[in-house]
């Protein structure tokens, strides 16, 4: 077939004519690290000190959405490409891409330069957080963690106290539910949030999601009665929550169209922003009833392990990022990571949230540090929701999802 | 049909309704965009409100969006530049060719708009990664002139079969050859379908999304990515998005009021057969 | 006729090809996204997914909800062609205004559409709920949910097939239409009669074109409901992509697209052999 010979020379010389502008760029000089994150106010922050952190040490960012920015991430690293040096991430994705040898151990560095840029004062918890099989993977920038919000004008008007059980928390959502116009209670099961959502009352009321040997515990008898507690909750819940994520959270929130739910205290400054909000003053935080457990996450800065810049540049240039005063400024955006920071009661003054964070913070729990978490949370979020909803009884719905994951898990290779 | 003024009346102002209601949507977005969200997801809804365009502000000044509606536009005129031209020229060949294979051959062709695109995010992405193309125009022109390719070819095609054959013949008589026919004869009689052609393509390469997330990079990021940037995670941002939706409509909606007069032409001509 | 076809061919060749056939390569690898070398495993996906009883309502749901949405899309588009025809004057301003959906950037669509139906602060409720009434639960109904979806559907893609259809009738001879209203028929019977026999093969056409891409439906979905509540409107590719994106199954996931591919073909079969010869043509 001389003529396919032919048309596939044509093929590779104008392949080699596309190319040629593009390998001509890779050579030169001074190329910028590159960072791929996460995007809201708070990282939008970090990123721009990122940028400011080194002279002469050029940082090109993208911020995206986080399934969009952790699916970018996938396809570059799976194929060991070298075109992203560091990664947005948190505790879940972390121990994802370290299992898969994706990311930089960053111990050496990490001691070398402790006490250029004072690392000790990192929260211990975020860095356990960051740890993954005795290896530190990552930098903790901020931390985060969901908090009773209430409508404390109302819980007032009808004689409430914030709940201490979750039958507490019921009966105030019931005691509050004027629908259509108010609902008791504001729950976000859209996608990944239903993990985050459930954490607390699987972890009080339900027996937590794994046993030690990572086979599942959310179905046992008193999973069970942890989804069926949020099941009787939902009644009294602004309608369509299963396409509600943290902003339609946040609007049912300021728009007073909900009197209580879980708020992610990155939320909490714009209920307190009149632009945002027609409950300024009006929304109080505490800790979720029952000794909270709910969910605890941090965002962290990664090192591709095929990035081909100076790996130690690369790591000043995100310990420059979290130096005390950046992240000063940063704190009413999202609550920082360094001790001396979470602690300065000048901030606990200015932002009145803060100190339900602090509370809320020394009883969270992390969502298991499960490499494979976020494969797993499909399947079972998609189980709770349809529990939930009532498209299935809780029990089956969830020893579904339990065999699923444990399908799942011994395909990698786990229960050995 | 029927031209009296006791039926056209109704007709019109049912005519208008509909746009108005079908039109929601668009005006609601633009609503959004020059407003606090404090003011913009209130209940009832707030018609009356101190218009800001701070908004559209931050996102052509602040955020650069004019610097991604470039690279948007420069992608969809490439793959209108490369995928017109030659999808117009199989098309003209598949439709006055007599070969036993075309058929199948056209029916391939549709079994690419079956599949799913997402699909193919990964293979191109290994392709671009190992001809060094990630982040340039190129591979994300070439992906949409690739994937755009069945389209063109299935649409031209039509186009070129209501064209009747006798026309080709009578310029081969007259000492043409198969080109010149082509280039001289035929091509013109078609160029209301060229414009409804080079329309669609414009729209696919412009309003992609994926394909773009994962082949473009910060040099090359084009509109609609950016505005997915903004889709979540923080209520202010979805005034962002708003004022993006907006902005990248512009020159769509300008591209199609100049092709307009050639869209209902083309389509009618090329139409009757499909 | 071939030198004709060449340059095309090259490029589709190149690009095309290669995407193509190796998506379906993976269909038949268990191919994890977080690491390790993907392993030849024959049909083992193919088989996971045909035993799979999620996969089969989710083509269910996807059935209804193409059908549902082709046919609405169909029943609006062609009425505001028909008006569009008979209408004398704003004909250009009023089918420029009605295409405009079409050509919103997808995503840019699903985020309008949210905002109309979200609960409670969405348009539609806050109208609503101004005027005392209550409203639906418009995403976290099953019923509702798919019945938003069919809307938004409608909403992005029925004025393609206002243009095309209305496209159809100016190409139509107007003397046939004149015989019969000199015969005495009215307008329904010239409707009924005269219209849309001519326009079946057009019409099978669009409805073709349109149902080839519903069964992709994915954007809408995604941004919308995002296959909620529960599974009440997960659709085929919305599954594909949880597969291969959430749960990093590529292999399987191809699998799923090379069945999707393999029913959608059928499906357009079908149509094509139940056209008349002249339909045929329009192929």
């Amino acid at each position: 077939m001389p003529r396919a010979i032919s048309r596939r020379r044509l093929l590779a010389a104008t392949a080699a004519g596309l190319a040629a502008p593009a390998i001509r760029r890779a050579f030169a000089a001074g190329e910028p690290v590159q960072l791929v994150s996460h995007r809201y106010p708070g990282l939008e922050y970090y990123a721009d000190k990122l940028k400011s952190a080194l002279p002469n040490v050029p940082v090109e960012t993208r911020l995206m959405q986080a399934p969009d920015a952790i699916q970018l991430d996938r396809l570059a690293l799976s194929s060991g490409s070298a075109q992203l040096d560091i990664l947005w991430g948190n505790n879940i994705t972390l121990v994802s891409f370290a299992k898969s040898g994706w990311l930089e151990p960053l111990d050496d560095l990490w001691a070398k330069h402790k006490d250029e840029f004072n690392l000790g004062d990192i929260n211990e918890q975020l860095m356990k957080g960051c740890t993954y099989n005795g290896h530190v993977y990552g930098m903790p920038l901020t931390v985060n963690t969901l908090l009773y919000a209430y409508r404390g004008d109302l819980y007032e008007q009808k004689g409430l106290v914030p709940a201490k059980t979750w039958d507490d928390y019921i009966a105030n959502a019931k005691a509050l539910n004027a629908p259509p116009r108010r609902y008791g209670v504001t729950l976000a099961l859209k996608g990944d949030m239903v993990s985050n959502e459930m954490n607390a009352v699987l972890n009080t009321i339900g027996d937590g999601w794994f046993d030690k040997d990572w086979r599942p515990t959310f179905n046992d008898a008193r999973g069970v009665e942890a989804v069926e507690t949020y099941k009787r909750l939902a009644q009294y819940c602004v309608p369509g929550y299963t396409a509600v994520h943290n902003d339609e959270h946040t609007i049912n929130m300021s728009q007073d169209i909900a009197a209580q739910g879980q708020q992610w205290a990155t939320r909490c400054s714009t209920m307190d922003n009149p632009d945002k909000s027609h409950v300024v003053g009006k929304v109080k935080w505490t800790v979720m009833p029952q000794g909270g457990k709910q969910v605890v996450v941090s965002d962290v800065y990664c090192i591709s392990r095929f990035s081909t810049k100076d790996k130690d540049t690369t790591f000043r240039l995100i310990a420059s990022a979290l130096r005390e005063e950046n992240q000063r400024g940063a704190a009413a955006l999202a609550m920082p990571s360094r001790k001396a920071v979470i602690a300065d009661p000048m901030l606990a003054q200015k932002y009145r949230w803060y100190p339900a964070v602090s509370e809320a913070l020394s009883v969270a729990q992390p969502l298991p540090a499960l490499p494979e978490f976020s494969e797993a949370s499909e399947l079972v979020n998609k189980r709770i929701d349809q529990a939930i909803v009532g498209q299935m009884e809780v029990k089956p719905a969830l020893d579904a999802a339990a065999t699923e994951v444990q399908a799942m898990l011994s395909e990698r290779g786990y229960y050995k | 049909m029927n031209r009296r003024a006791g039926f056209q009346i109704p007709l019109l102002v049912a005519l208008i309704v509909f746009t108005v209601i079908n039109l929601i949507p668009i005006l609601w977005g633009f609503l959004i965009s020059i407003r606090q969200p404090g003011d913009a997801f209130s209940i009832p809804p707030k018609l009356i409100f101190d218009p800001t365009l701070i908004f559209h502000y931050q996102v052509w000044v602040e955020r650069g969006f004019l610097s991604f509606l470039v690279n948007s536009l420069i992608i969809a005129a490439g793959t209108v530049c490369i995928s017109v031209p030659i999808g117009t020229l199989a098309a003209y060949g598949l439709a006055r060719t007599r070969a036993r294979h075309s058929r199948s051959l056209l029916f391939g062709l549709l079994a690419v708009r079956m599949f799913p695109q997402i699909l193919l995010a990964i293979p191109f992405f290994v392709m671009a990664r190992t001809l060094n193309l990630i982040d340039s125009y190129w591979m994300m022109i070439l992906a949409m002139v690739a994937i755009n390719q069945p389209f063109t070819v299935w649409l031209m095609r039509s186009f070129f079969l209501d064209v009747p054959v006798e026309l080709d013949e009578a310029a081969l008589i007259d000492g043409c050859n198969r080109w010149q026919a082509f280039r001289l004869i035929v091509l013109p009689t078609v160029r209301p379908g060229l414009a409804v052609t080079a329309l669609f393509s414009a729209l696919l390469a412009y309003n992609e999304f994926l394909f773009a997330l994962i082949l473009t990079g910060s040099r090359t990021k084009t509109l609609p990515v950016a505005i997915a940037e903004y889709g979540g995670e923080d209520i202010s941002y979805w005034s962002i998005s708003a004022a993006g939706a907006i902005g990248i409509m512009l020159p769509v909606v300008l591209f199609t009021i100049a092709v307009q007069r050639n869209l209902i032409r083309g389509l009618t001509f090329g139409a009757v057969k499909g | 006729m071939w030198p004709f076809m060449v340059p095309s061919l090259a490029v589709m060749g190149f690009v095309l090809l290669y995407p193509l056939a190796s998506a379906v390569w993976y269909s038949f690898l268990r191919y994890y996204l977080g690491g390790g070398a993907p392993v030849f495993v024959g049909l083992a996906n193919y088989l996971d997914l045909l035993s799979d009883a999620r996969f089969w309502s989710d083509l269910l749901t996807t059935v209804i909800l193409v059908g549902f949405s082709v046919a609405l899309q169909l029943v609006i588009g062609l009425a505001l062609a028909l008006a569009l025809y008979a209408a004398a004057r704003g004909v250009r301003l009023i089918s420029l205004l009605n295409f405009l959906p079409n050509v919103v950037t997808p995503v840019v669509g699903a985020i309008f559409l949210k905002w109309l139906f979200i609960g409670r602060f969405g348009l539609i409720d806050s109208t609503l709920i101004s005027f005392d009434i209550f409203p639906p639960d418009w995403l976290g109904d099953p019923v509702w949910a798919k019945v938003t979806l069919i809307l938004a559907d409608t909403w992005k893609f029925m004025p393609f097939l206002m243009l095309v259809l209305y496209a159809g009738l100016q190409a139509f001879d107007t003397q046939l239409l004149e015989a019969a209203q000199i015969d005495g028929a009215n307008g329904w019977q010239r409707l009924r009669y005269v219209i849309l026999p001519m326009m079946k093969p057009l019409i099978l056409f669009v409805v073709a074109i349109r149902a080839m891409d519903a069964f992709r439906f994915f954007d809408l979905v995604y941004v919308i409901t995002n296959g909620g509540p529960g599974t009440a409107t997960e659709t085929i590719t919305l599954y594909t992509y949880q597969i291969g994106f959430r749960m990093l199954e590529v292999g399987k996931a191809s699998a799923l697209g090379v069945i999707t591919l393999v029913i959608v073909a059928a499906m357009i079969g079908g149509l094509i052999f139940l056209m008349s010869r002249r339909g045929r043509e329009a192929f």
